[in-house]
């Protein structure tokens, strides 16, 4: 909908949108802790990443914090898998995904930091796999083929039965793309609760295009690798990456965008201090069955014609 | 304690009857005698027992008065009044027709009230407009609007500009009763709120009451804006319109059967995608861009005690572009019969029907990709007011109400690949139910009591599934744990409350009274809207045995004075103190669309509101206007919000100041200004940033609600109008053609008002952020429009 706000914009010719500062406005607050822990059962050692809030007008790099304790436990079998921090801030677990996590198991998260434990709980949920993916002309405005340029689309089918929550990531030249509004998430294949089916449907139009870059000149061109995987998350993991889309399209369209713009809230958090007075970290904690497909794009022999 | 006062109401009017001699009734009309117009608010001034009475919102007035012979003067400010010799020997009805006073001898008038009508009003907190007041103000892009200018009085404001709708004494915009000819208006805006959806050429009378409330309306906390339309021309044909660069209009107005039957029609459109066409290429030619009303009314004269009148309004902004319409309206009907029954007892009794509804759809190809969502508030409604007029004392008020409401929250779906997802939700039903009775006492010359009781009741019906909810209300989605599905019409849930309303004006001198009242009022629908602005798309949603009925206390009490220095100065001062129960919040992140559990998304809390008011107008001479200055507060306390302490409402404004001036510069020329000043309303704003998988996003420390404001709201508007020579066409047609061209500057110094203030990344580099703030009007904005009638 957002999108044909903008249009909506272009017709407004007296609006206008400012960057103010008010930095003299935001109180100093105290650091949070902040926990980055999405768990994947690909055969590979996994992350736990710590970080600090930074204020709104910090624009310095993220702050990574040391010192921690991680563990994970499974609480289906008892077993604990530490994680070892090896560089500052991060935390790697010395037993590959594919050992700790399966499919139906509930896991928790421990971080024993600064004296304060913080606890959080994940259920794996099961996966799909990614079908294909395929690469179309891309065209202009009036519909002509723009030569060299190329369109992707992946597809995947939801398991039957309802419930089942996805998150697409792609990767363009082995780089993930993490710009918040392309955040792919999926409510059994289609994109919110209410629109969720319980048959096992092919992902939705948009949901299946969501992995090309925005803006003009982005387009796939020949020979450059393209790797889709998709998570398993549950419900709340879910509304969680949602919440980042949304709020990051905040005043996105323009003045009429932003009329239509939800008040700011803060996002979920499924991560518990278990002193109820200690300080509250932010962050999320998620396990995933993974799945992944690499593709490359077409190299056209013969171009259609010459320049 | 409730008791005792109705109690010992009661023996006051016992008493008040034991003084009984022989006495007359005399009642009648008042109307223009140019065009058969009822005049609503004319005086009927009984010169031997200095008192009087005036006339109601169908020009009617009754009194009853001792035998012997009277001096009656009947006077409307702007018209010559009329004075006739009446001998009460038997009861008597007199019609009487008042003249306009001609252009060389009128002043320019801001009030159409008699002059001393703010001190001896009951009506505490109401202001009466007349729309020669609404056209004097400096029009928004050329043209006179209703909502608009009853911003500029106290106690009235909005949260910035882009916002539907208008916020009374701290309270929200679903909060107000917006009548047009006794038929509920859900939505007031056209364009988002630029313009309101009252046609001024069609409309006769506005009246705002922010306090002292009168029995006889009910279902909103706020305010009732009455909105009355012309009956049209009894006695010959009116034609009257504006071309502008938005909109033009056109009205018609013409006797059916001559002083017994009339009409007027009126419509609008404004015409910005015409205008864009010749620009726009290919598919965007198909571009809609426009809103549209249609105001028409019938009224029929049957007989001396019988009257019927047929109003009806359809109006709807539509936006389309290839590929997306985006659509809303509104749609009322009313059919209303006055009676009088003898010469005492005055009766109206009004059925309508109304609707509000919205529909959005994306996508080309219907059978493919396609996407399609209504919404609608509809009601129908029948409802009788009875005046009767009992004595010299005593005017007591009795009538009841039933409502009829049926919600269409969502009426959706989707296409996909040509499959079809239906994600509509069930329709909701209730009926709202209201008595009421009210007295209005002239207790001693200096005191008038008005004491009424009004009960209403609202019941949730069926046919529909009513869920039950789990766990403790709080910040958190809160999940279904039983529903129950009921029958059509079957009740699921039903609510009563008595509200009390009590108002008292003590006369201090023939110039000044203190006035104060105590209302309570049940609003049993609510508007559910989480947006930064209020925008078309917000939903109405019944109370439920989840959702329970907001209620208010409201304690007010002013002090009004009348100065004779520069001809006449009203000044008031008011002060006010709101308790609100159960008012709706929403959860962080509440997905208010397309949600059956919608309910397990908000929560209730309590609002208060209080301030003060101050207000000074000058009627009269070659400069009039008024200042109007307002110091409040609005909070709201809601479990689990900003830590379930007190916050600012996004509508809270510490200041407000509006200051009007009209300058009558020559015969022809009319300079009008009006400046106005709002502090920032509040607003959430994230203080910190996170990253999580290489997604950066921003959080609330403490998790405040509203804890920034936007910088103060300031604005200069201007309009110069160059009316023309009277009569300047002797033709047979143009009779009477007369015109004027209204020059106009909107935001003269062109600040940036904002209406909102976001977190955004920085498009190169999305580590940096930014704040953005967001304007409509960011330069100064001229306009002109050209009006006529003849």
């Amino acid at each position: 909908m957002k999108k044909y706000l903008i249009l909506l914009t272009s017709v407004v010719l007296f609006s206008c949108e400012d960057k103010i500062d008010i930095s003299d406005k935001l109180k100093n607050t105290e650091q949070q802790l902040v926990i980055d822990a999405f768990l994947n059962n690909w055969p590979e050692n996994q992350t736990v990443t710590l970080s600090g809030t930074q204020p709104f007008y910090d624009n310095s790099a993220k702050k990574l914090l040391s010192g921690a304790t991680v563990t994970l436990t499974d609480a289906n079998t008892g077993s604990v898998f530490p994680f070892t921090e090896t560089e500052q801030g991060k935390f790697v677990s010395s037993d590959s995904g594919s050992k700790m996590l399966v499919v139906g198991h509930e896991y928790s998260l421990k971080v024993i930091y600064n004296n304060e434990t913080y606890l959080a709980y994940s259920e794996l949920k099961r996966g799909i796999p990614v079908d294909s993916i395929e690469f179309t002309a891309s065209t202009d405005f009036t519909g002509k083929e723009i030569i060299g340029k190329y369109d992707a689309e992946f597809f995947a089918t939801d398991s039957a039965g309802s419930g089942d929550r996805y998150w697409t990531r792609f990767y363009r030249n082995g780089i993930r793309n993490t710009q918040p509004e392309l955040i792919n998430y999926s409510y059994d294949g289609s994109l919110g609760a209410a629109t969720a089916s319980d048959d096992s449907t092919v992902f939705i139009l948009p949901l299946r295009q969501q992995i090309n870059e925005l803006g003009a000149d982005k387009q796939y061109v020949d020979g450059e690798k393209l790797m889709v995987e998709i998570y398993s998350i549950d419900t709340d993991a879910a509304f969680f990456l949602q919440s980042i889309a949304s709020l990051s399209q905040q005043g996105s369209g323009g003045a009429f965008g932003a009329l239509f713009s939800q008040p700011p809230y803060n996002l979920p958090t499924n991560i518990k201090n278990t002193n109820e007075k200690g300080p509250k970290a932010v962050g999320y904690f998620s396990t995933s069955a993974v799945s992944r497909l690499e593709a490359t794009v077409p190299i056209k022999k013969i171009r259609d014609k010459k320049p | 304690m409730l008791k005792r006062i109705l109690l010992s109401g009661f023996l006051v009017f016992l008493f008040s009857q034991l003084y009984a001699q022989e006495k007359y009734v005399l009642s009648g009309t008042v109307r223009d005698s140019a065009n058969g117009e009822d005049m609503i608010g004319a005086t009927v001034f009984i010169k031997e027992l200095n008192a009087g009475a005036a006339t109601n919102a169908y020009g009617f007035f009754s009194m009853t008065l001792p035998k012997g012979t009277y001096t009656i003067v009947v006077t409307y400010v702007g018209f010559d009044a009329e004075t006739r010799t009446i001998e009460m020997n038997v009861n008597r009805k007199v019609d009487i027709a008042l003249s306009e006073q001609s252009l060389a001898t009128k002043e320019v008038v801001v009030t159409a009230e008699r002059k001393d009508a703010q001190v001896k009003n009951m009506e505490m907190g109401t202001t009466k407009m007349e729309m020669k007041t609404i056209s004097s103000i400096p029009p928004l892009l050329g043209e006179v609007d209703v909502i608009r200018s009853i911003q500029l009085l106290p106690g009235v404001s909005a949260v910035s500009e882009g916002s539907s709708g208008f916020n009374v004494r701290g309270g929200a915009i679903d909060q107000n009763l917006v009548l047009l000819d006794e038929a509920p208006v859900y939505n007031t805006s056209h364009l988002f709120g630029f313009f309101s959806v009252f046609n001024p050429d069609a409309v006769k009378d506005v009246k705002l009451s922010k306090a002292a409330i009168a029995a006889n309306y009910g279902g909103r906390l706020s305010s009732v804006l009455d909105v009355r339309m012309k009956e049209g021309n009894m006695k010959k044909l009116g034609v009257q319109g504006g071309l502008g660069v938005i909109f033009s209009r056109l009205t018609i107005e013409a006797p059916i059967k001559k002083d017994k039957a009339s009409f007027i029609i009126a419509g609008r459109r404004s015409y910005a995608d015409q205008l864009a066409k010749p620009f726009l290429t290919g598919d965007l030619k198909k571009t809609q861009l426009y809103f549209y009303d249609l105001t028409m009314k019938a009224n029929w004269i049957v007989n001396p005690k019988n009257r019927i009148y047929l109003s009806a309004y359809l109006g709807r902004d539509i936006f389309g572009f290839p590929g997306a319409t985006f659509s809303w309206g509104n749609a009322t009907t009313s059919l209303r019969w006055n009676h009088l029954f003898g010469s005492k007892l005055f009766m109206n009794t009004t059925a309508y029907y109304s609707n509000y509804n919205y529909k959005l759809a994306f996508g080309e190809n219907k059978a493919e990709d396609y996407f399609e969502w209504k919404a609608q508030i509809e009601n129908v409604s029948l409802k009788s007011d009875l005046t009767w007029y009992l004595n010299a004392k005593n005017t007591v008020t009795f009538g009841g109400q039933a409502i009829y409401y049926t919600f269409t929250p969502s009426d959706a779906f989707g296409v996909s690949k040509g499959q079809t997802i239906d994600i509509s939700l069930e329709k909701q039903y209730a009926a709202e139910n209201a008595l009421y009775i009210s007295n209005e006492q002239k207790l001693t010359p200096r005191i008038n009591l008005q004491y009424g009781l009004r009960l209403s009741t609202f019941n949730y019906l069926g046919k529909s599934t009513a869920y039950t909810y789990g766990g403790e209300p709080g910040n958190y989605k809160r999940e279904a744990i039983s529903e129950k599905k009921y029958n059509m019409n079957e009740t699921i849930k039903s609510y009563i409350n008595p509200e009390p309303r009590v108002a008292v004006n003590y006369s201090l001198t023939e110039s000044s009274s203190i006035k104060a009242s105590y209302n309570r009022m049940a609003q049993y629908i609510h508007l559910v809207s989480n947006t930064v602005s209020s925008v078309p798309i917000d939903i109405y949603t019944p109370s439920t045995n989840n959702i329970k009925p907001q209620l208010s206390d409201q304690y007010s009490a002013g002090y009004f004075k009348n100065f004779e220095v520069l001809g006449g100065l009203e000044t008031s001062v008011e002060g006010f103190y709101k308790d609100m129960y159960n008012q709706l919040d929403y959860i962080d992140g509440a997905d208010l669309r397309f949600n059956k559990y919608i309910e397990g998304e908000l929560i209730q809390g309590k609002g208060r509101a209080y301030g003060m008011e101050l207000y000074v107008k000058k009627t009269e001479g070659r400069f009039t206007g008024w200042i109007s200055y307002t110091l409040s507060k609005s909070e709201r306390q809601v479990k689990g919000i900003n830590r379930s302490n007190w916050y600012p409402t996004k509508y809270d404004r510490r200041h407000n100041l509006s200051v009007v001036g009209v300058y009558k510069l020559t015969d022809r020329w009319n300079l009008a200004s009006t400046f106005t000043f709002g502090s920032g309303t509040p607003f959430t704003f994230q203080d910190k940033k996170v990253e999580v998988q290489g997604y950066s996003y921003y959080i609330i420390s403490n998790d405040d609600r509203n804890n920034l404001r936007m910088p103060n709201y300031h604005r200069l508007d201007f309009s110069a109008t160059l009316a023309s020579k009277e009569k300047i066409r002797t033709s047979k047609i143009f009779k009477n053609y007369t015109w004027e061209l209204v020059l106009g500057v909107y935001n003269v110094y062109g600040r940036k008002n904002a209406f909102a203030i976001l977190a955004r990344q920085n498009a190169d580099n999305p580590a940096i952020s930014e704040a953005s703030k967001f304007a409509l009007f960011g330069v100064p904005v001229p306009a002109f429009t050209y009006n006529f009638k003849f």
